[in-house]
């Protein structure tokens, strides 16, 4: 039994190993999704289209104007959610909350159709309008939260009526303004087929930014999950740290939502699958959900476009299929432990 | 030394829950609040050590108002053990480490004096060995050693306690309070919130005995018992034996 013990890898080996296969997934993830499709093309062909550029080929055209943009939308995607929900989750005190079931992707989406709709051309506006969607809906809950008496299931109840209201919001625009958004129906379920390189080109700054926060807050995140009475005696300014994370658990959803419509249950899966390896340490799951989300959903995406080929379905519902029992199983997972 | 001069407060849309307190912590003392439940000492406690604005009135640290300080500087002066909130899933030695907080500045890593001050905490409370153990599957009276710890790598003069004894077993609770005494014997200032009578009679100095939002008594173990108070405010009966000097207390109910 000691020899086990003995045996047994502290959490910075761990989170290294963690690390080394999320991006090794990533790297793999990647090829799959440059190479794998309605017609095949070898790595070899790809990095030979990508390095000659040349416009002519057909390999090129499907690379650079279908799957690249699809895969980086999908890796920035997953990333984003990935880390907000960790974010979320650790701010919030609540494993249950995640970009999408608090409502946080639907304030974003709110946002998004209303600019789209005053706004048609002006698509620089489109991940700020998100962004700003995603802050005041995560404001909103949080101050819910932080309310006295708050169950974490009351919290998810108050986070899906919240999102009903948005939700309603949105068919609104998109029954007064039909044009308003561009495959407006694969929005509303998340989806990347629509996704251009100049759809990205805005929306990366924000999850670049968002990231590269978060990496520095990490250390934060796991002295606020101490408690507040905790942190604030350690020195921390506890409600301008949560502001913060919240700000940038906002910007990543809201960026992501931007482009890649309300894909859900990034940031409750890929949290909580890196925890059981991890536990709660957010030093180790904030790197390992950047590249974990971001292999996920790419592999996500692939078998969407691949499941039913020659027809394809939008990311987000495979998503919803494998997010919804997912969360049922943390609910009562959740209920056992007495955390309601 | 802390001192609170006629502090009121009220939680948003309670009533007054503390009502025109002047009390002081003595340096270098064992100081215990105590009182029934709803009485007011744990909020006591977490205005004292700048958990909480005050209502009214003001709290002075070494003659300073704590409102004026900001929170790393307060922090380097004053820790606090929480009571138990969830356990966090994350290692002993991370966990004693957020002790150094309020020295780092943000985002600077770990320096050789805080590790050597996290080093000389765990060694301090016995935890060195089990340092990579995640806290959440630490005994209860393993993880309480491991926060004293954080509080202790904290390296403060004084420490505050909100009932550090709750949940755990007997044996362990003299165990934490032999480590409390060791604190005291380090030169630490220490104020602590107990329920267990016993406890807070044979380990502090100073009790301040709280009833209802205000003092109804304080001074050293003996004058408490002596001065009937402990009796009437807990509405029981206090039986003292002495025994080679030592003095122990049973509790009765009151006929």
């Amino acid at each position: 039994m000691r020899r086990i013990k003995e045996k047994q890898f502290t959490n910075q080996q761990k989170g290294r190993l963690a690390l080394a296969v999320t991006i090794f997934f990533t790297l793999g993830a990647v090829a799959l999704g440059l190479t794998m499709g309605s017609s095949k093309i070898t790595l070899g062909t790809v990095l030979e289209a990508l390095l000659t550029g040349d416009t002519t080929s057909a390999a090129y055209r499907i690379i650079v104007h279908s799957r690249l943009p699809r895969v980086l939308g999908a890796l920035l995607a997953g990333s984003a959610f990935a880390v907000s929900g960790s974010i979320l989750q650790a701010v919030l005190q609540n494993p249950l909350a995640s970009p999408n079931i608090i409502g946080v992707n639907t304030g974003a989406g709110l946002l998004v159709l209303l600019c789209s709709a005053f706004f048609p051309s002006k698509t620089a506006l489109l991940p700020l309008a998100a962004f700003l969607g995603a802050l005041i809906t995560s404001l909103l809950i949080f101050a819910l939260a932080m309310g006295k008496g708050v169950s974490r299931i009351a919290l998810v109840l108050t986070g899906i009526a919240v999102s009903s209201m948005l939700g309603a919001g949105m068919n609104c625009i998109m029954i007064l303004y039909p044009d308003a958004y561009i495959g407006a129906s694969t929005f509303l379920v998340g989806g990347l087929s629509t996704v251009t390189l100049k759809n990205l080109e805005f929306p990366v700054w924000y999850i670049l930014v968002g990231l590269v926060l978060s990496m520095v807050m990490r250390r934060d995140m796991n002295i606020i999950a101490l408690g507040s009475d905790t942190a604030r005696s350690l020195g921390m300014a506890v409600g301008r740290m949560r502001f913060l994370l919240v700000m940038t658990a906002a910007m990543l959803a809201g960026a992501a939502v931007s482009f890649a419509g309300l894909i859900g249950f990034v940031g409750l899966i890929v949290p909580h699958a890196l925890r059981f390896l991890l536990g709660n340490d957010n030093r180790y799951l904030v790197p390992a959900g950047i590249f974990g989300g971001a292999a996920f959903v790419v592999l996500c995406d692939l078998l969407a476009r691949l499941l039913f080929a020659p027809y394809e379905i939008p990311v987000g519902i495979l998503l919803s299929f494998l997010g919804g029992p997912f969360f049922i199983y943390l609910i009562v997972h959740s209920r056992r432990k007495g955390h309601d | 030394m802390i001192e609170l001069k006629h502090i009121s407060f009220a939680y948003p849309g309670a009533e007054l829950l503390l009502k025109d307190i002047s009390v002081s912590f003595p340096r270098g003392r064992i100081t215990t609040i105590l009182g029934p439940n709803g009485s007011g000492k744990s909020t006591l406690l977490r205005l004292a050590c700048g958990l909480l604005p005050p209502g009214e009135g003001e709290i002075l640290l070494q003659g300073r108002k704590i409102e004026s300080m900001k929170p790393k500087e307060l922090a380097r002066q004053v820790a606090m053990l929480a009571q138990s909130n969830q356990p966090p899933e994350i290692e002993v030695g991370e966990l004693v480490s957020y002790g150094r907080y309020p020295y780092q500045r943000y985002g600077q890593g770990l320096s050789k004096e805080d590790i050597c001050r996290i080093e000389e905490a765990m060694e301090r409370v016995k935890i060195s060995s089990y340092r990579h153990r995640m806290v959440n599957r630490l005994s209860g009276g393993e993880r309480q050693r491991a926060y004293i710890a954080m509080a202790l790598a904290q390296d403060t003069e004084c420490i505050f306690l909100d009932e550090p004894t709750t949940y755990l077993d007997i044996h362990i609770r003299f165990e934490l309070m032999g480590l409390v005494r060791q604190l005291h014997q380090a030169g630490k200032t220490i104020v602590m919130v107990l329920h267990d009578l016993n406890l807070a009679l044979e380990y502090s100095h100073h009790i301040i005995l709280m009833e209802q939002g205000k003092i109804a008594a304080s001074g050293t173990p003996e004058e408490i018992i002596r001065s009937g108070m402990l009796d009437r405010v807990f509405q029981i009966k206090t039986h003292t034996f002495t025994e080679e000097g030592n003095s122990y207390y049973y509790f009765a109910q009151k006929e």
